[in-house]
């Protein structure tokens, strides 16, 4: 396989905290592609993203960025990789002018021009203090800080979170600018589904540390299928991911190769929330730990 | 260690209020008559403290482990940053040390008028020592496990190197006491001594680099195991 094909490929990632285990997880984000990485809060999220950043230490697998091991060349892989969060309260009392100068230093092609121009874009004030900033203007300059060195892999972790609907869209127009030219890749992590739908190539759903869906999002979708009807028969409870009832009837997640069932009187495609949503009711998991 | 030496620098610009500034004003308690040299000495502890602590619950630590540096360069940065305010407190106390040798006091001057050792050369050969024991006790305890350190634990570790620099600082007040050759070079300003002192000094030096060089191999192995 060649190593540039994909942007980011995690491999039976584990990182145990003793309350809480993620993993093993794998998963690969092809070049040129974004990822939406959606689940509830306290899934796991953010614990795979600074794995992937070596935040912390691993306790299994292997995460590699364009082929390359990233326990193997840290510093040089880090590099290739913009990182940007969306609870942004570091270094309160520094002036973001200075953050972004104490970043440049790390990043070889930081460019400062580029900062400018996203600080324009964003109507961010340089001058200002972190603390003096809303939280939603505290994401943009973490966003502006990450997509202004020449990174080509971006993960952003929650990073509309704190936005309202203009800035979220505006976010989203540009991660797409981003992969533009089929160079750069995005991963992002959320639970807010409907960024997915408007720009995810791929999806990774997360729910208590396990990985219950990956792939391409239309192919994840269409693998399940929304069915209800009036009466919850024993074989949809059986085979359901999960459901709801309730004396005027039941909507039920099902594996799309499950159908026919008895009792389904409906079928629909369910979306991301939905998805997510019966997954984490509970039911059967996708056994996605192998 | 160049990563190490930026994210040293990293931590003295973006903390604010300056650290520097607050570990200027602190050093004038020198000033004070009648108020234990070591314990002004020893207000470094307060300014660290309070920055690594912001540091930890702002998640700026965790901000700087997404730059392009190794786990093992965060816990070198911050031990440099700590050094660096360390040895930059201990001059700004040898100049008020100074100056309180000028400050006329009751008929004699200020220098005089502190109880325990007086502030010569020899004195900041042991405080350096006390810096040292302290390094040594704090690091691999503040560091015990990445991004889980409590206020409580932070608490912790500055107690146990307080009482390690202190015991360090005992040993040397004992022995000014009951060893009059000891005393000789602790407790006074004397010329004479002053060979002395500059070994006490340089003694002091090498206790401080080599203890504060193993409490960071040994803060950074814990910290990797995290």
């Amino acid at each position: 396989m060649d190593s540039e094909t994909y942007a980011l490929e995690v491999t039976e990632l584990v990182k145990d905290y003793g309350s809480f285990k993620l993993g093993p997880i794998s998963f690969a984000l092809p070049k040129g592609y974004i990822m939406g990485f959606v689940g509830r809060n306290g899934a796991g999220k953010s614990t795979t993203l600074k794995c992937i950043m070596r935040s912390v230490g691993l306790d299994g697998g292997t995460v590699k960025v364009f082929g390359e091991n990233v326990a193997e060349n840290e510093i040089k892989i880090k590099e290739k990789i913009a990182f940007s969060t969306g609870t942004f309260e570091s270094f309160p009392r520094a002036k973001a002018d200075t953050l972004a100068k104490v970043y440049a230093s790390f990043y070889p092609t930081f460019d400062f021009g580029k900062y400018d121009s996203l600080k324009k874009r964003f109507s961010l004030d340089g001058s200002k203090r972190l603390r003096e900033m809303s939280a939603g203007m505290r994401v943009k300059f973490s966003v502006a800080l990450a997509m202004s060195h020449d990174a080509r892999l971006y993960i952003f972790d929650e990073p509309t979170s704190g936005l309202d609907p203009v800035s979220r869209d505006e976010m989203l127009d540009l991660f797409a600018e981003l992969i533009e030219d089929g160079e750069k890749s995005v991963l992002f992590s959320t639970h807010i589904t409907s960024d997915l739908d408007k720009i995810a190539d791929y999806l990774a759903i997360i729910d208590d540390g396990c990985l219950i869906a990956n792939g391409e999002k239309d192919a994840v979708l269409a693998e399940h299928t929304l069915v209800s009807g009036a009466t919850l028969t024993g074989e949809i409870k059986d085979k359901a991911i999960g459901y709801k009832s309730t004396p005027l009837g039941f909507t039920a997640l099902v594996k799309s190769a499950d159908l026919p069932l008895k009792g389904a009187e409906h079928t629909a495609r369910p979306d991301i929330e939905q998805l997510m949503i019966y997954y984490s009711k509970g039911g059967r998991r996708n056994d996605n730990r192998n | 260690m160049t990563t190490a030496i930026k994210l040293a620098k990293a931590h003295l610009k973006l903390n604010f209020p300056k650290p520097m500034a607050i570990l200027f004003l602190m050093s004038l308690t020198m000033l004070a008559p009648h108020y234990p040299r070591i314990v002004s000495a020893m207000f470094f502890v307060m300014v660290i403290s309070s920055v690594l602590g912001i540091t930890r619950e702002t998640r700026s630590e965790e901000l700087l482990l997404t730059l392009p540096a190794k786990r093992s360069d965060l816990v070198k940065g911050q031990a440099l940053f700590v050094f660096i305010l360390q040895l930059v407190y201990l001059l700004c106390c040898a100049a008020a040390a100074l100056a309180a040798m000028f400050i006329p006091f009751y008929g004699k001057t200020v220098a005089v008028a502190q109880p325990g050792m007086v502030g010569n050369l020899a004195f900041f050969g042991v405080a350096l020592a006390v810096y040292g024991a302290f390094n040594f006790a704090f690091m691999p305890l503040y560091y015990i496990k990445n991004g889980k350190v409590s206020p409580a634990t932070l608490l912790i570790a500055c107690i146990a190197a307080l009482v390690a620099g202190f015991a360090v600082y005992g040993i040397f007040e004992l022995l000014a006491q009951f060893v009059p050759s000891v005393g000789a070079v602790l407790r006074s300003f004397d010329f004479g001594t002053l060979g002395w002192q500059l070994l006490v000094l340089f003694g002091g030096a090498a206790f401080y680099v080599g203890a504060s060089a193993l409490s960071v191999m040994l803060a950074v192995k814990r910290y990797e195991r995290g």
